[in-house]
């Protein structure tokens, strides 16, 4: 299967000399799921916000349908990579479709707003979550699971073909994280491609998908979760507690 | 699933057209009420170019006609830079102050009466120091190499205090009591002294501000999520946010500079609006425009007929905006636990 999306010798530090990513490979399969795992801290949101164009790295290149990111204006980025945040704080009381109608804008003219094309997008799109019922409420009214949700039907209306989601479990109840799992799976499904980030290996073993895991700003094992997550590799990385569980 | 945007359009349409209307009717009722009381008639009979007692049409033309146009710029500049400032900063309780603006148009406005200087010197020296002012917090902000807008705020909190103290320093240096006196009502808002020439000074600047600010209004939805999920959505985060900075800054400096220091529209007409609308600018914006137009012509017209002598602006603004912004807290009493 070709690639859509490539890291290719990405290097990345907040500060001079003290690299957060050091020289980072990483193949993601169109139409694939990918995590990347690793313990907090170790620089997986580091990672993704360089993949989103957000983290402006001097050494390396993040590679999106075969042409490097930094030739992508925000709105042709955009109409390629959806982004799902860990914690976006909002003020301002949209409503839930307003959120939603947000990821129209990599589509719009300047100066223009969503017309009735793009209201109609959004609400198929709510309505495949099943969060229609929320579409008036306010973004910041509703609970952590349907916020998730809302987010996603973002993800969708903006029509990228790649979804990055940075720890979509974090503020999950365990029936809230499978049916994410579901989602994600019918994302996938759907032709688009996710890289998500998260801490517990248990996830990728649910979702069975490939998997590449980050230590320390290093990618040190990548294939599919299967082959990777093994208890062995578990002490490994997390230390003899492993062994207890 | 159309008809949500039909009704939402419906809805936007209907709230511009009265609150048109309002202003309209505003303005000629204002044309009308003051200490020389003219009749309707009169009023009607000045714009449609027929003859009217020229007690009347000296009142209009000199007085009345360039107060009440110049209320319903600086009405319109102070609640679009207030609600420009409130999304881009993500926090509905900030000012148009935020950056130091006022407190540096202040200190403009108060330098140059120290100096002996008045009318339009006044508004230069106010207008240049606005900007001067907020042009400081930036270079304050970038010496933190720190992409959070709560660095710029922090700046503007630190760079308004030290004009403030500028004020209090001219305040302390304007030993003659007509300075003293001159500064301390000018610092409260005054348009009184209101001419054609300032309406022509401000009418460009707030006519483009307006323009570009809608024409950008969904773009400042997006600003408001922040630099991160800005760029995520294809949204060029610094560029717009420095544009939308650099308006906000135009219509306050511009305000502040022809009319005075007056506090509260740019926080309590934006606040009103959302609780009637909701969030998103691409209302928020048009109706604080109009909102603060209108506004301003009622507090403009309160100033002149309340007492004998003219009251300040920032009084009346303040008596009416502090009871319509403790009711704005009130309704959205269980967000802020």
């Amino acid at each position: 299967m070709k690639s859509i999306l490539e890291v290719k010798n990405l290097s990345f530090g907040y500060e001079k000399n003290k690299k957060v990513l050091n020289d980072v490979n990483l193949s993601i399969e169109d139409g694939s799921i990918t995590a990347i795992l690793g313990k907090n801290g170790c620089g997986k949101s580091t990672l993704l916000d360089c993949i989103i164009g957000y983290n402006e790295y001097d050494e390396g290149q993040v590679i999106v349908d075969n042409a490097d990111i930094k030739g992508f204006s925000p709105k042709e980025l955009s109409r390629k990579i959806a982004y799902i945040s860990q914690n976006t704080t909002i003020n301002l009381d949209y409503t839930v479709l307003e959120f939603i109608l947000f990821g129209r804008t990599c589509h719009l003219a300047f100066g223009s707003a969503p017309k009735e094309k793009d209201y109609k997008i959004a609400k198929e799109n709510a309505e495949k979550l099943g969060i229609t019922h929320l579409l008036s409420k306010d973004i910041n009214k509703i609970s952590g699971g349907e916020r998730q949700l809302a987010f996603i039907a973002r993800a969708l209306t903006q029509e990228s073909k790649i979804i990055i989601m940075d720890e979509p479990t974090a503020s999950l109840d365990y029936g809230n994280q499978l049916r994410l799992f579901e989602i994600i799976k019918e994302l996938k499904e759907k032709g688009k491609t996710i890289v998500f980030t998260t801490h517990n290996p248990e996830h990728v073993k649910l979702l069975g998908c490939n998997v590449a895991i980050i230590n320390d700003g290093e990618i040190i094992k990548k294939g599919a979760a299967s082959k990777i997550i093994t208890k062995e590799f578990l002490v490994e990385i997390y230390g003899e507690i492993v062994k207890r569980y | 699933m159309q008809n949500d945007y039909k009704k939402i359009k419906t809805r936007f349409i209907t709230s511009i057209i009265i609150l048109s209307v309002l202003t309209v009717v505003l303005f000629f009722v204002s044309m009308c009420v003051g200490r020389f009381e003219i009749p309707f008639e009169d009023v009607v009979k000045y714009f449609t170019g027929q003859t009217l007692p020229e007690i009347s049409e000296r009142v209009i033309t000199y007085l009345r006609l360039p107060r009440t146009l110049l209320a319903v710029l600086v009405g319109c500049a102070l609640a679009t830079s207030g609600a420009l400032y409130q999304s881009v900063f993500n926090n509905k309780l900030v000012s148009p102050d935020l950056l130091g603006v006022s407190s540096g148009a202040s200190v403009g406005a108060c330098f140059a009466i120290l100096l002996g200087l008045s009318g339009a010197l006044i508004s230069v020296f106010s207008f240049a120091l606005g900007f001067i002012t907020v042009i400081l917090t930036v270079v304050v902000a970038k010496i933190f190499k720190n992409k959070s807008n709560v660095v710029l705020l922090l700046s503007g909190i630190a760079i308004g205090g030290l004009m403030s103290s500028g004020i209090g320093l001219m305040k302390y240096l304007a030993d003659d009591e007509m300075k003293l006196a001159e500064m301390t009502y000018w610092l409260l808002g005054d348009l009184s002294g209101a001419t054609m020439k300032e309406v022509f000074v401000m009418l460009p600047i707030v006519v483009i501000s307006c323009v570009v600010t809608i024409l950008m209004s969904w773009r400042v939805n997006i600003v408001s999520l922040g630099a991160k999920e800005s760029k995520t959505l294809g949204v060029n985060y610094k560029a717009n946010m420095g544009i939308l900075i650099a308006i906000a800054t135009l219509l306050t400096a511009g305000a502040v500079s022809v009319s005075g220091s007056i506090g509260w529209i740019g926080l309590v007409i934006p606040n009103v609006i959302r609780l009637i609308v909701g969030s998103d600018n691409k209302k928020v914006l048009p109706l604080s425009m109009l909102s603060g137009a209108a506004f301003m012509i009622i507090v403009d017209m309160l100033a002149r007929t309340l007492a004998p002598n003219e009251i300040p602006l920032s009084v009346i603004t303040g008596i009416i905006g502090t009871p319509l912004f403790i009711y704005a807290i009130f309704k959205r009493r269980k967000d802020l636990q």
